[in-house]
């Protein structure tokens, strides 16, 4: 519970009173919040993403793949410079919400996520991508059905709500799998073989130089979410078990060894990056599941503290 | 290496001229066609109705677009491939069909395609996934669209373009493809890592799903 001054309307005057409060985040700076991250994500790469795609045009020698990654880096100066989308799939607006115990938000945070998502997708333009999953009806305004869907957390302690989103193309999504490895078996060189499958059939499809996160343990639901948010760590950060970090950087290696290369041409740079997120799970079996983001790894966060003053965490 | 300048219609003999891992900048006019949009022609063709648009010595493009409507008209603001590999069965079927000389996508066509690429003479053509920013410049003008009830993705979109590209011969007439020599360099790749490491590329570590094979 915070003290702060209140404005009381008593019929023409107007006095400052001071009441005690709970700190309330407003509905409508949630809405106005998740209409800029968007704008942002889509057309900015995080710096971080640009550094990478640049470092790999940098160290790769092959030609054909230099071409690809060339073409990419200039698309990616056109969209800043022109303020366009810098991929056409601007993806199902997925988001990852941080609520603080010490705040509460003044009515429906879904609602207001998915208002600032229509005002998004008719401002920006964003495309249109969200359809019904069984008639193909496409609501044309990335919303309905349970879109946007977002992701809920509780933070303890602290008086800030932070809000994430991920555009998620399909191109990358839908090479995702879900496996079981037994416990009978060594996990890091079944994960290793289960990777390297993975990405030969995947080969160009996914946009690469992608990155690939992967979700360790847990349950089905746990496992792919957490693959998912291994692409919300920075490229260039490891997990801090050294255990994983070390898996992580032996499966870079190992991806970056089959010589797919950008947009699967052929070449030294397919993976930017290797991600592992991980979770306790049963003793039979552990549940893996790979995800590929495509090189336009796009997400954008914010926070938005009591008083409604908001924090751009993402340099973009 | 070569770098060709193409122009739509696009001859027979000109399609046949390409080779695989040649470049090709193209101009002319070109429909996008992906999805729901594949269905509804492949639909329409097999009661025997008409669509409204011909493909006769054309190029599609599987992209959906971004476009805005303005006082003057649809404005592209976004345009780049979606994933190609999905569409080699209806694009099989609808080649000789319509008689589509080029389809330009991303990433791989399935194997299957290239019986009918060879036999009628059309070619895939690669662009850089995701580059939408890049390839809406080379957009001139949006001619028409068709189907927009399938949604602005999945709507038949026909652009004029204005040496789009550079596109990478994907597959050419003959078959030949580019992504061959990647896929058998890889698991040459792949193989050496597993030695290195002692993983049996045989051995099954995966519990679920099951394996082809196995039959338990």
């Amino acid at each position: 519970m915070l003290s702060g001054t209140g404005q009381a309307k008593v019929g023409e005057e107007t006095t400052r009173v001071l009441v005690a409060r709970e700190a309330v985040i407003n509905q409508e700076t949630v809405s106005a919040i998740t209409r800029e991250l968007l704008r942002r994500a889509t057309v900015k790469l995080p710096l971080y993403v640009k550094e990478a795609i640049l470092q790999a045009y940098e160290r790769e020698t092959s030609q054909r793949a230099r071409d690809q990654l060339r073409i990419i880096l200039d698309n990616i100066s056109i969209a800043e410079e022109y303020n366009l989308c810098v991929c056409q799939d601007t993806g199902v607006p997925l988001f990852y919400v941080k609520v603080g115990s010490a705040v509460s938000v003044e009515g429906d945070i879904r609602e207001a996520i998915a208002r600032g998502t229509k005002l998004a997708t008719e401002e920006i333009p964003l495309r249109q991508n969200v359809i019904h999953p069984l008639t193909k009806k496409n609501s044309g305004t990335n919303t309905g059905w349970g879109m946007p869907y977002v992701h809920f957390d509780v933070e303890p302690d602290v008086d800030y709500m932070e809000i994430t989103v991920l555009p998620k193309g399909f191109g990358s999504e839908a090479k995702t799998s879900l496996l079981y490895i037994a416990t009978s078996e060594d996990i890091a060189l079944g994960l290793t073989k289960c990777v390297l499958d993975t990405v030969l059939s995947a080969l160009g499809d996914p946009c690469p130089p992608y990155i690939i996160g992967i979700g360790l343990g847990g349950t089905a639901e746990i496992a792919t979410w957490l693959a998912k948010k291994a692409f919300l760590r920075p490229l260039g950060t490891s997990s801090p078990d050294p255990l994983v970090a070390k898996l992580e950087a032996d499966l870079l290696q190992a991806v970056n060894k089959t010589g797919i290369g950008a947009m699967g041409v052929g070449g030294s740079v397919t993976a930017l990056g290797v991600h592992i997120e991980f979770c306790g799970t049963h003793t039979a079996a552990v549940p893996v599941a790979i995800s590929f983001q495509c090189w336009a790894a796009r997400s954008s966060t914010a926070r938005i503290y009591s008083n409604d003053r908001v924090e751009y965490l993402t340099k973009h | 290496m070569t770098s060709r300048e193409v122009s739509v219609p696009i001859s027979e003999q000109t399609v046949r001229s390409l080779a695989a891992g040649d470049m090709v900048f193209l101009t002319g006019t070109v429909y996008t066609l992906r999805d729901s949009a594949y269905e509804r022609t492949l639909t329409s063709l097999r009661e025997g109705k008409a669509v409204p648009f011909s493909f006769k010595d054309g190029a599609i493009w599987h992209c959906g677009p971004i476009v805005r409507k303005t006082d003057l008209g649809w404005q592209v603001t976004a345009a780049g491939s979606t994933t190609s590999s999905r569409f080699t069965q209806p694009a099989t079927e609808l080649l000789p069909k319509l008689g589509i000389r080029a389809i330009i996508g991303k990433g791989l066509m399935g194997q299957g395609i290239i019986p009918s690429m060879r036999k009628w003479g059309a070619c895939y053509l690669m662009t850089t996934g995701g580059a939408a920013a890049y390839y809406a410049r080379e957009i001139t003008r949006v001619v028409d669209v068709h189907w927009l009830d399938l949604g602005m993705p999945a709507a038949v979109w026909v652009f004029s373009v204005e040496r789009l590209g550079p596109l990478l011969v994907g597959i050419d007439s003959q078959g030949r493809n580019v992504f061959d020599s990647v896929r058998s360099a890889a698991q040459g790749n792949i193989a050496e890592v597993f030695k290195k490491l002692g993983i049996d590329p045989f051995h099954e570590y995966v519990w679920w799903p099951r394996s082809k094979e196995k039959s338990d």
